[in-house]
């Protein structure tokens, strides 16, 4: 049996309802553009951006467990006990008497008590000042070489965690000492009854060696006193400065997971970079040759005169640094971030505006090699406007129905987007490309300073929804999606549209072209 | 002609009041898409001219990558709402309580419209002040930003998924009616808000490469309700200054094979046309503007003319009968 194969018939129609009515205000509009396979330059932005990240420049800055010297609790304590000796109502020097000895007594009797809590304030101040006062010089000097280094943080932090722990905490005094010295106090205080009794001599004697006992006792006494409230100074503090470093801990975990997201949106745009090039091929994009890895490293040396790689790094470092806080400015992250460590400029800045700005980077380094005039030129100038005047061509179809004679003013917009040229070289090219534009009929030529790209805007307008050649398929698509139940339409537009489900009126018109081609055929 | 530069093109913001500052409003993924490749741009030439995006999706996924966003998801409580007072809303909530109460699946509704185009109206009319608001503080936001003498609303979308297809007829139609309109720019002249431009996707990349077999005729059927809704508005001289589509291909090779190869065209043509939207204008205030209102289809291959005579609408009335393929011609 022979089957014949009927010839498809021209639906000759326009394939929606009421077009006479309709206005002219659609468009088309298409766009093709020069693309650079960027893949050789994502490859070494995936290599380099964790090594420049993580490059800390001067090891020098490097914390050193050594600054732990300044809060030896020893050191401290002394500091401490000079600071409370300032304050008038504890010194007990000069001429000594029991007078005197006997006020001190009352006065740490009280405070024992807790009935001077004046004096209790200004003791634990005083001792709170030497202590914080410590801390805040270890801490600066911790954070200005963490942030020298930020990739060895991890090490500096578990190293100070270990000092500190070894750091021996301070003997508390004799507790008894207050107790000691209020009963010498005492005594001294009933000597004056035994002046009848002794030779004056032997008195003068007896009560100069119970006043020097009672100073050394007040002594041991004061030392007890400062040595407990130093004791609760120095633990606040350690705390602090333990949460400080813990806190730098989290910091450092973040910037390695940010260095990581850095690399790991090179190597997406790497792969992405792999796939576009096969899929442009076929797209809007016309793809230039690009450099390969290799090639853009060795530029990127002989550019920026690097001896070696660890001079590379440390440049691309600094400039890298430089970027993204202009970056941040332009983002508004407020004036802070200008003086803010790399470290903290990192971790406030997403993962694509540092990426940009490494790439940015990167190619300010190799443009000498990346020049797109330059890739033009390889390309074939001739060869690369007429492949973009063709891929700019619009994508709907009208089937000669878009003709003036049906009252169709058709109007064509055509604009031409051309990068700035970066030499005298270029600049030839740049014009080359640009007569051979106008020569396609593209007059609307603009040149860029940002632009990397030759970008070709066409925009066709001015034609009446209806009579665009797609119709005709999405009319049979519609057709199909209302048999499986699909509800194509919104309430309260189409007249015969109930409740969102289909128009009869367009199934109408379904039917009526069906009808049309099987009679045609 | 001589190529112009940059800084030709550069409006000076502060003294040049005729030019527009632009409302980008991204709907739906597609239209996300795109406008993610047009800030990109714009990022890239140094914001040559004031612009504010406000995103419309009833998928919540990428929303804070917008100046604004309005989040059209629909949450337990709203559906609660919808199912128990359905009169307090509007048409559509009615119309899914009573005819398609399966579609109130409150799993599936806050993962976006789903080629379900009805359900982006009612999203609308759940987040009536939500988009109302946020409308209003992007405009606000575009005249701090530039003393714009006019703001010109640039939507983007596809046509063929369910909530840029939907929100290509909602967001005109509430900038066009006074009832909302007034609320959006209350405190503001009534003349300071163009009529829109839709940039808008043909989505067939996206239905081409569907693996279920039903839903590409669902997106495509969209496509076509979607193109008959937006040409029964622009009868009712309510629709927007153009729609510029962007389809699959061209004859000369260029294949969108994938939906982030267009959507990144759609972003770029977008934003040059913003770019040139000065040279643009010049070129078409006395022709396409023009003719947009007055030229009509005079060709005799309509539809209508397939139909019998006395069945015909008014227009179609004295056409001449088409029976055969070929397109009939006057002197034929």
């Amino acid at each position: 049996m022979t089957q014949t194969q009927p010839e498809p018939a021209p639906s000759g129609m326009v394939a929606m309802w009421g077009v006479p009515d309709q206005r002219c205000c659609h468009g088309n509009a298409m766009v093709s553009q020069t693309a650079f396979d960027t893949s050789g330059l994502d490859a070494l932005g995936r290599d380099l951006i964790p090594l420049v990240m993580v490059c800390d420049g001067d090891d020098t800055a490097r914390v050193d467990r050594r600054i732990l010297g300044e809060f030896q609790p020893a050191v401290l304590l002394e500091r401490s006990k000079t600071a409370l000796q300032a304050i008038p109502n504890l010194s007990l020097s000069g001429n000594l008497d029991i007078e005197a000895v006997q006020k001190k007594a009352d006065l740490l009797k009280a405070l024992h008590a807790g009935r001077k809590p004046e004096l209790g304030e200004q003791i634990a101040r005083g001792t709170s000042t030497v202590c914080q006062e410590a801390g805040q010089h270890l801490r600066r000097t911790f954070d200005a070489a963490a942030d020298g280094a930020p990739s060895k943080v991890d090490a500096v932090v578990d190293d100070l965690l270990k000092a500190i722990d070894q750091l021996a905490v301070v003997e508390t005094g004799d507790e008894q000492a207050v107790a000691r010295f209020t009963r010498r106090a005492e005594q001294l205080a009933g000597l004056p009854r035994w002046r009848q009794e002794l030779p004056e001599a032997s008195f003068k004697s007896l009560e100069r060696q119970l006043l020097e006992v009672a100073q050394t006792e007040y002594n041991q006494a004061f030392a007890w006193i400062v040595s407990e409230s130093f004791r609760h100074a120095w633990q606040n503090e350690r705390e602090a400065f333990r949460a400080r470093i813990d806190h730098f801990r989290e910091d450092a975990q973040a910037f390695r997971a940010k260095v990581r997201r850095c690399t790991e949106e090179f190597d997406r745009a790497y792969q992405r970079a792999k796939q576009r090039a096969a899929a442009l091929r076929s797209g809007n994009q016309v793809l230039l040759g690009g450099a390969s890895d290799e090639d853009l490293r060795t530029a990127l040396m002989e550019h920026r005169k690097a001896g070696s790689q660890v001079e590379l790094f440390e440049g691309l470092r600094q400039d890298l640094e430089e970027r993204l806080r202009e970056r941040a400015l332009r983002r508004g992250l407020g004036t802070e971030t200008q003086q803010a460590p790399f470290r903290r400029l990192v971790l406030t800045l997403p993962v694509d505006e540092i990426v940009e700005a490494f790439r940015d980077l990167l190619l300010a380094g190799v443009s000498t090699t990346y020049s797109l005039y330059d890739s033009c030129q390889a390309y074939g100038l001739e060869r690369l406007v007429s492949e973009l005047v063709r891929r700019s061509r619009i994508t709907s179809w009208f089937d000669g129905r878009d003709d003036p004679r049906f009252g169709i003013n058709r109007f064509e917009f055509r604009l031409v987007r051309l990068p700035a040229a970066a030499n005298p070289k270029d600049v030839e090219t740049k014009d080359l490309i640009e007569s051979l534009f106008r020569k396609a009929g593209f007059h609307e030529i603009r040149t860029s300073a940002y632009s990397r790209t030759i970008s070709v805007l066409r925009i066709y307008a001015g034609w009446p929804l209806g009579i665009e050649g797609g119709n005709e398929l999405l009319l049979q698509a519609y057709g199909r999606s209302v048999r499986t139940g699909h509800l194509p339409h919104l309430i309260g537009i189409l007249p015969d549209s109930q409740a969102g489900r289909h128009a009869p009126g367009i199934l109408r018109l379904l039917g009526a072209m069906e009808n049309g081609e099987k009679k045609d055929s | 002609m001589q190529a112009s530069s940059d800084a030709a093109d550069t409006p000076n913001r502060a003294t040049d009041i005729a030019l527009p500052g632009y409302l980008v409003v991204p709907m739906g993924g597609a239209g996300k898409a795109s406008a993610l490749s047009m800030i990109a741009q714009h990022r890239a030439a140094g914001g040559p001219f004031a612009m504010r995006t406000v995103a419309i999706d009833t998928d919540p996924q990428g929303l804070e990558a917008f100046d604004r966003a309005i989040n059209l998801a629909t949450t337990r409580e709203a559906v609660s709402a919808i199912r128990s007072n359905p009169r307090c809303f509007g048409p559509a909530c009615r119309a899914l309580v009573r005819h398609y109460p399966y579609l109130l699946d409150p799993e599936t509704l806050g993962r976006g419209a789903r080629t379900h185009r009805l359900l982006t109206q009612a999203a609308f009319e759940i987040h009536e002040d939500a988009v109302i608001n946020g409308f209003r503080t992007s405009i606000h936001d575009l005249l701090k930003q530039q003393h714009a003498g006019i703001i010109q609303p640039v939507l983007l979308c596809s046509l063929g998924g369910g909530t840029g297809s939907a929100a290509a007829l909602l967001v005109p139609h509430l900038l066009a009616t006074s009832r909302y309109r007034d609320r959006i720019l209350l405190g503001l002249s009534p003349d300071i808000l163009a009529k829109p431009v839709i940039f808008a996707v043909d989505p067939y990349a996206h239905a081409l490469q569907q693996t279920n077999e039903i839903a590409p005729d669902w997106i495509l059927g969209n496509i076509y309700a979607t193109r008959t809704e937006l040409a029964e508005y622009e009868k009712a001289g309510k629709g927007c200054m153009y729609t510029i589509h962007l389809g699959l291909g061209n004859n000369a090779g260029a294949v969108f094979s994938a939906i982030d190869m267009v959507c990144e065209a759609n972003g770029l043509l977008a934003w040059e046309w913003m770019a040139n939207y000065t040279l643009f204008r010049s070129r078409t205030t006395d022709t396409l503007d023009f003719t947009r209102e007055t030229c009509r289809y005079q060709g005799d291959d309509i539809p209508e003319s397939r139909i019998p005579k006395q069945e015909r609408p008014p227009y179609a009335a004295d056409r001449p009968d088409i029976e055969s393929g070929a397109p009939s011609c006057v002197s034929c």
